[in-house]
């Protein structure tokens, strides 16, 4: 009985679409000499499912749909004239007679504000830098050690050093 | 799907639109026809097939190969034609509309066509009784003839996947059409 499910799953796919191998296909034969269930059902299948979409129609392609797609496809806009129309337009903005002096003016103050800001900056970090220097070099230096020691000698210390 | 040369692919992916144009008519009855089987409506199956190819054109340059190509067109045109499905749920007229984009045809045999045509009918009937995931599945294995790994690659699934949607749509082909009794075509 499992033989015969193996065998009915097979005649409805691999062997009634002609992808079994060799062998599969020789054991099925060999198994329909000997068993009328599945020789009926494989009768069955040819006469049902084979022989029906042997002959079926075949449909012409419409003559017209190959003109209709073509013009579709002339008339679809090119990815190429895309670019240059936006490049059109981009020139077209600003060719307009106001518009192009107001917005190399606006560059201009952007420019100047830019350079004012870093100017700015600049000193800013200069002091900085300057403060830090003179910070290390008073660290560095004898300086409070030697007031440290001033503030500690007597009068005659302080007359002959 | 017919084949298609690195060489096409590449100038198809410069913006060579007679290079993509032989990409089209290579690709174009597959698209189509699989947008048919899911929308079952002439008219959207024309929208999907123009929306898959429109992909195509601006996302060719992403591609290498033509292998890759094949898998990467199966997989927008299927699903392409699922969404639009799902978001215009015209299967409720699938038998109807199915009927009338048929050509008309002048053809000495009239038995040979009228048999051909209660096939399309039988066809369409079972593709019906299916699941979207199901339906799927067996209209590229059984009318596309793509195989489990192109499938599984299309639908981004395991194989294993595919081979479980395909036996459980039969089966349950196999199980309607007895209780329904709808004959053989």
């Amino acid at each position: 009985m499992d033989t015969c499910k193996k065998i009915k799953d097979l005649i409805l796919t691999d062997y009634l679409d002609k992808e079994a191998d060799q062998s599969v296909k020789a054991q099925i034969d060999e198994h329909l000499l000997s068993c009328p269930d599945c020789r009926l059902l494989a009768e069955d299948v040819k006469e049902q499912l084979v022989l029906p979409f042997e002959s079926t129609t075949r449909h012409e392609v419409p003559e017209h749909l190959w003109t209709i797609i073509k013009d579709k496809i002339q008339n679809e806009p090119n990815p190429r004239s895309n670019f240059k129309t936006f490049i059109q337009t981009f020139v077209n903005v600003f060719s307009f007679p106001y518009l192009a002096p107001a917005l190399a003016g606006l560059v201009i103050v952007i420019l100047l504000g830019g350079v004012g800001f870093y100017h700015q900056i600049a000193e800013k970090r200069q002091d900085k830098e300057q403060s830090e220097y003179l910070v290390s070099l008073w660290r560095s230096s004898d300086v409070f050690t030697d007031i440290q020691s001033n503030a500690d000698q007597t009068s005659i210390e302080k007359y002959f050093l | 799907m017919q084949e298609i040369s690195d060489d096409i692919i590449i100038q198809a992916a410069e913006g060579n639109i007679a290079a993509f144009e032989m990409i089209y008519k290579a690709a174009s009855s597959f698209v189509y026809n699989v947008a048919l089987r899911i929308t079952y409506n002439k008219e959207d199956a024309e929208e999907v097939t123009q929306e898959v190819f429109l992909i195509m054109h601006s996302k060719l340059k992403q591609f290498r190969g033509e292998s890759s190509l094949k898998t990467w067109v199966y997989r927008v045109a299927v699903n392409c034609a699922i969404n639009f499905a799902r978001k215009t749920k015209s299967q409720k007229n699938s038998s109807v509309e199915y009927e009338e984009h048929l050509a008309p045809r002048v053809d000495a045999d009239v038995h040979k066509e009228i048999e051909k045509e209660d096939r399309d009918r039988a066809v369409d009937k079972i593709l019906g009784s299916l699941n979207e995931e199901q339906r799927t599945c067996v209209i590229l294995r059984n009318i596309e003839g793509l195989s489990y790994e192109q499938i599984a690659e299309t639908l981004q699934i395991n194989i294993n996947t595919v081979r479980s949607r395909l036996k459980r749509a039969r089966e349950k082909i196999l199980a309607t059409r007895k209780r329904a009794d709808y004959g053989y075509l």
